[in-house]
């Protein structure tokens, strides 16, 4: 097996094009650029590539990761090079290392994952924001309303233990630290409903912008020979 | 404009990306250096207007020189327009996002009637003065072209000038012309003048209609002397002399056909009576095969597209088809490219293809009959046989096929219903020749009825169509003849058709009915869930307008159509001897294997005709 995972930032206008839209894209990219991109078996042959983690409309990523196979190997830095030349604008490549073999997809290592926040200055109405984030977090409990994907139902859900860190990062900037994965997965969109209901201010949920900075895997997968 | 401000409509929106651009292979300029800043517009959704081919076409042939920047502009989705209009955002370009107003010329492509309405909002949203008279010197001189150029006159009021035919010469070089007059300092009207007398070049307000008192139109009056008395279209004369695209944008999000294209030949030899594309296209232009291999591979390298299709108005007429459809299949199962050829004449070498093609995955094979009984396909002179329907399906069954789809029109020029009798046979016979194949299993037969729309520039451009009650009648009609086992039936809303008849031969007058339409928020006419009959008969109640006398009337003979304007180069002759024809149920042969004197060869070669005589 010839696995492969390269890292990229999402950028820009780009943000806007969805997961399935950046799959096609990468498909794409990655034919065009000649990498012989090992098939499933079937009727309906696909190539075999994936994200590391899902990434919401419209939110940056300065770290994503995308995982694929090829049915030989591939230099690394030459794929690089041309990835680096064939992609639209606000997607730059940042490295392309082999995976190791033994180990489970990326997707499956992913634990958590670290955000900015950008937030109106009003959301703090008046407040010191250290204090209104320490106060947040002090909470005992933090219910948002989720829309459960079986039955589309909204539920109250407490999102309190999914949240690691949040604290401020510079002006109108909160940093996440929060579960992301398949195992216990935070949508930052469920933090922003929780910041918006706490301040009791009439910020909206668009004022908002997210950046996903970095992906935190729960074990080694480079192959760094 | 305003990114914040972007960013805050495109958080709100579905699928925002129909709005970012920044798309593979777009054209990144420095607009200060453009001598002229053009806006393609589209006036449906991205992901309509980003799949027809005409916009890649003029996109790269305009971008290939410095002295022009083309930036594309698509309908925004009602819930986009509604916000643009909420937080005060004018309509932009999606590669600057510069506003449209701020351009030098806007142009729309006029692909089918119920777009029309998209143009007007798409102008309004621009905030560019709706009426072409009232429009300032500082605004943008708004341009169309495209098929339904060749009736412009329900847009005469809105729009400066069409261009009225291919559009690869004369679109540069009138934009060219434009620099040239606003760098000399000359104003619109100006420059109007100046550009008058030029082939394909259709300035409305130079003429006024005039109308009897049957309110059918008298004549064109002259506003301007040196303007000419018809416009002629403008002709590629060898379609090989022009670029065509091998750098095509490839979209973000999914679109209608998500694929490279290669074009393959203009113009159509068949001679459908109904057929408006089949007459405005003459003469046949092909491309040669190694160029179509060529610019097939240049696509896939430059796009990464999985699927090539060829792109005519009837694949397998393709001069050297077996030759070309081979080699592009050898070179597809290299690439792991998947292969599509639309509308095959289902001949044997065909079904090879279709089934090497098609191998595991067989999509529905489809059939246009157009009408259901020979005498029907006669008075069209739709030249297909019921027997090469049945030996193909035969064919079809043993290979594997379980899906047919087959298509016709109502409401043609002497239909009775003996000939809707003939529809539900045809769908009978079908399944029946499943039964008899012995081969079990999953078997459908898809029956698509439209209904028939007379279109200017045809032999029927003189025929009445069915009114609104009549067509009811018919789906009723057929709707009970075709209740059977393995047959589904589909057909288009009547009211559609009808008011896309109204444009298809409407005159200036219908301009106020699009207005009217416009300010009722008529919007993306052509999706069945936006258009809202009741808008429109407000609309028409407004405007004044009886739309049967546009829809079903029978024109004189001698009448003067609102589109006599426009010269296709197909004589006017030859579409009354083509009526004849069709009256006395004669058939006109496919003018490869023989000339039937269209009258195109007066103005260019006529390269195909009369190849098989």
């Amino acid at each position: 097996m010839n696995r492969y995972a390269m890292e990229f930032s999402k950028t820009g206008m780009i943000r806007y094009t969805s997961h399935l839209d950046m799959l096609r894209l990468f498909k794409r990219t990655l034919r065009k650029i000649g990498v012989p991109l090992a098939y499933s078996q079937g009727f309906n042959p696909h190539p075999k590539l994936g994200f590391a983690q899902p990434l919401s409309l419209g939110y940056e990523a300065k770290s994503d990761y995308i995982e694929f196979e090829t049915v030989s190997p591939v230099d690394t830095s030459e794929l690089l090079t041309k990835a680096a030349a064939a992609m639209p604008e606000g997607i730059k490549v940042i490295r392309c290392v082999p995976v190791l073999d033994n180990v489970k997809s990326l997707a499956a290592m992913v634990i958590s994952a670290e955000y900015t926040i950008t937030v109106p200055g009003t959301l703090y109405g008046g407040r010191n924001p250290e204090e209104f984030t320490s106060d947040f977090i002090a909470q005992d409990e933090i219910v948002v309303e989720k829309r459960r994907k079986k039955d589309k139902k909204l539920v109250e859900t407490d999102i309190k233990d999914k949240i690691e860190i949040l604290k401020p990062a510079g002006d109108n900037l909160l940093y996440l630290k929060a579960h992301c994965g398949s195992a216990s997965n935070l949508s930052p969109d469920l933090v922003i409903d929780a910041l918006i209901k706490f301040s009791g201010s009439d910020v909206r949920k668009y004022d908002f912008g997210v950046s996903r900075d970095s992906l935190i895997f729960s074990g080694e997968w480079e192959d760094d020979f | 404009m305003d990114k914040d401000k972007l960013d805050y409509l495109l958080r709100q929106v579905e699928k925002p990306a129909r709005y970012t651009g920044g798309e593979l292979n777009i054209a990144v300029k420095d607009p200060e250096k453009a001598r002229v800043r053009f806006a393609f517009g589209f006036p449906d959704l991205y992901e309509i207007g980003m799949s027809y081919m005409g916009l890649q076409i003029l996109y790269h042939i305009l971008n290939k020189t410095d002295d022009i920047y083309c930036e594309r502009v698509f309908s925004p989705a009602p819930d986009m327009a509604e916000l643009m209009r909420k937080e005060d955002v004018p309509l932009f370009t999606l590669e600057t996002k510069t506003a449209l107003k701020d351009m030098d010329v806007v142009g729309f492509t006029l692909q089918y009637e119920m777009s029309f309405t998209g143009i007007l909002d798409m102008l309004d949203l621009a905030g560019i003065t709706l009426f072409a008279g009232e429009r300032g010197e500082d605004e943008p001189l708004v341009i169309a072209g495209g098929p339904c150029a060749y009736n412009p006159e329900p847009l005469a009021d809105f729009i400066d000038v069409f261009l009225i035919g291919d559009g690869e010469k004369c679109l540069p070089e009138f934009l060219i012309k434009y620099a040239d007059a606003r760098e000399k300092g000359l104003s619109k009207a100006e420059f109007l003048r100046s550009a008058a007398a030029d082939t394909g070049v259709y300035v409305p307000s130079f003429y006024e209609p005039e109308y009897n008192p049957d309110g059918t139109v008298k004549s064109y009056r002259k506003l301007y002397e040196n303007a000419p008395d018809r416009v002629e279209r403008c002709i590629i004369d060898d379609i090989e002399d022009v670029d065509f695209p091998t750098d095509l944008i490839v979209p973000f999000i999914e679109t209608v056909h998500d694929r490279a294209v290669v074009e393959t030949f203009r113009g159509c030899t068949r001679g459908c009576r109904f057929c408006q594309a089949g007459m405005i296209y003459r003469p046949v232009r092909e491309r040669k095969p190694e160029t179509i291999r060529e610019l097939a591979e240049k696509q896939i390298m430059s796009t990464g597209h999985e699927e090539l299709s060829l792109l005519s108005l009837s694949t397998s007429d393709y001069s050297r088809f077996e030759e070309l459809a081979t080699g592009l299949m050898e070179e597809c199962m290299e690439k792991n490219v998947s292969l599509s050829l639309p509308s095959l004449r289902l001949d044997s070498f065909s079904f090879n293809v279709l089934n090497e093609i098609q191998k595991y995955k067989k999509s529905g094979l489809t059939f246009a009959p157009e009408a259901g009984t020979q005498r029907l396909r006669d008075v069209i002179n739709k030249g297909i046989t019921e027997e090469d329907i049945y030996s193909a399906v035969r064919q079809a069954i043993e290979l594997g096929w379980r899906q047919i789809k087959l298509y016709f029109m109502i409401g043609l020029p002497t239909e009775t219903d003996e000939d809707l009798d003939g529809i539900a046979e045809i769908a009978a016979n079908i399944v029946k020749l499943h039964m008899e194949s012995g081969r079990g299993g999953r078997f459908n037969v898809t029956v698509s009825v439209s209904n028939f729309v007379p279109k200017a520039h045809t032999p029927f451009q003189w025929e009445s169509q069915d009114t609104a009650v009549e067509f009811r009648r018919k789906h009723d009609y057929l709707r009970a003849r075709l209740k059977m086992k393995n047959v589904t039936f589909n057909y288009h809303d009547d009211e559609v058709s009808r008011c896309e008849a109204v444009f298809a031969r409407g005159d200036r007058r219908c301009g106020k009915l699009l207005y009217e339409a416009f300010k009722e928020g008529c919007r993306l006419d052509g999706w069945a869930e936006h258009f809202d009959p009741e808008k429109w008969a407000r609309a028409a109640e407004k405007a004044g307008i009886d739309t049967d006398f546009y829809t079903c009337r029978k024109r004189g003979a001698s009448e003067v159509m609102p589109w006599d304007i426009i010269d296709c180069s197909v004589l006017r002759s030859y579409l009354e001897k083509e009526r004849e024809k069709a009256y006395s149920e004669e058939t006109t042969r496919d003018c490869r294997y023989g000339c039937t004197g269209c009258g195109i060869n007066r103005r260019t070669k006529c390269a195909l005709g009369g190849i098989y005589e």
